[in-house]
């Protein structure tokens, strides 16, 4: 199976593997008499993160291979898609600490640049509505402090707070976790 | 930490292996409470069919094809919550056989001039060599590539290029590579391998780009 298109990364070798794909967005072009296709952008020349849409023109006849739809040779417009990019000034890991009705009190580690760890409250109200089932005592959450350039060039100064969301632990993971614990203790020789 | 901000970054965790495309909709991650409903309500999806799924959030884009998952973000606020999304995303699909995974990150920087810009270049390509037969020689791409330190099986391959993107800039390019000998059925290899080496690939990478950078 062969797909064409990259966007974040660049292309494809023969050893690599990091080519994420790139749709065409107009889904009209996507329907064939012979059936449906999928349709991505060509990446020989399409290099770099977001690459700018000056080759569209270029990019009107591709042949596609998706699985066993093989080798048509379909035409379409095409528009890439532009994305909006944060670069964070500051960023941390946090843990909670203690809830309380209006805030929680947490731990934060520094992801930016190593550094002491920093304890802080938080108002609840920072917190998205969508989270606040996830704040409890030890829940793990990502706090970044930096410009949000919006696909439109708006750039707007932005705290994003975003709590872990895992699957809960196995039984079997759990067990693992207790015996690496033990193996420790006897190692460090605690009793 | 990198010594300069990058004007444009991003990551991607690529995993090759056998996948089933049709499970990776947004509606099964908010099922699964890997992201947000209110997020898989929204989400611009590209395409599902038995083939191929490609969706996005405003932070996110996922695509998954029968021997590719890709997860990508372009926001550095997300990259703990990207390789989360992909631990819960294969611990709960624990027997998906995935023999390959790329950490992978994309900067661009701006140079403060075009000076430092093509010293940058002759840091990286020294033009000794093609002074000599070609005119005005200068770097359009250049990929190397290392062997892995931590014992694992794979590569670390670094791209610098001119960014397209800021002028005059430069586009750096680090794939992480892993592979596994697993032929069998799961990901927990892998999975563990993302899991345990995203903090030293991320410091790896910092040490490489700094290392690119600092042409002073």
């Amino acid at each position: 199976m062969i797909i064409y298109g990259s966007n974040l990364a660049q292309y494809e070798d023969g050893n690599g593997l990091d080519a994420p794909i790139q749709l065409v967005t107009d889904f009209d072009s996507l329907h064939d008499p012979k059936g449906i296709i999928s349709c991505f952008r060509n990446p020989e020349e399409e290099s770099q993160l977001d690459t700018v849409e000056d080759r569209l023109h270029k990019l009107s006849e591709q042949t596609v291979n998706i699985g066993e739809f093989s080798s048509p040779i379909i035409k379409f417009p095409s528009i890439s898609p532009r994305r909006s990019h944060m670069v964070s000034l500051q960023r941390w890991q946090g843990y909670v600490i203690k809830v309380s009705d209006i805030s929680i009190f947490v731990k934060l580690v520094d992801l930016t640049q190593k550094g002491p760890d920093e304890e802080a409250e938080i108002p609840l109200e920072e917190i998205s509505a969508d989270d606040k089932d996830l704040i409890k005592s030890g829940a793990i959450f990502y706090w970044s402090i930096g410009y949000l350039d919006s696909y439109s060039g708006q750039r707007s100064r932005v705290s994003i707070i975003r709590f872990q969301r895992l699957p809960a632990w196995s039984k079997k993971e759990i067990d693992a976790a207790q015996r690496e614990a033990e193996r420790l203790q006897q190692i460090i020789g605690w009793k | 930490m990198l010594a300069d901000q990058p004007a444009i970054q991003g990551i991607s965790i690529v995993l090759v292996g056998d996948f089933n495309p049709k499970i990776f909709q947004p509606a099964w991650f908010s099922a699964e409470n890997l992201i947000r409903v209110t997020e898989a309500e929204a989400a611009d999806i590209k395409i599902i069919n038995p083939e191929i799924v490609i969706f996005k959030l405003d932070w996110l884009e996922v695509q998954v094809t029968r021997d590719r998952c890709s997860f990508i973000t372009t926001q550095d606020a997300y990259y703990e919550v990207v390789r989360d999304l992909c631990l819960g995303t294969f611990k709960l699909l624990k027997h998906t056989p995935i023999q390959k995974m790329g950490i992978n990150m994309d900067l661009h920087f701006k140079m403060r001039s075009i000076e430092e810009w093509h010293a940058v270049g002759h840091k990286v390509a020294p033009k000794e060599l093609w002074n000599k037969t070609l005119k005005n020689a200068g770097l359009r791409s250049l990929t190397i590539e290392g062997v892995r330190e931590d014992g694992l099986k794979g590569y670390i391959r670094v791209k610098v290029e001119p960014s397209r993107r800021v002028h005059p800039g430069i586009y750096i390019q680090i794939n992480d590579h892993y592979e596994t000998d697993d032929s069998g059925i799961g990901c927990e290899t892998i999975i563990n391998i993302l899991d345990l080496s995203w903090n030293r690939s991320f410091d790896k990478s910092e040490i490489i780009i700094n290392d690119i950078l600092s042409w002073r």
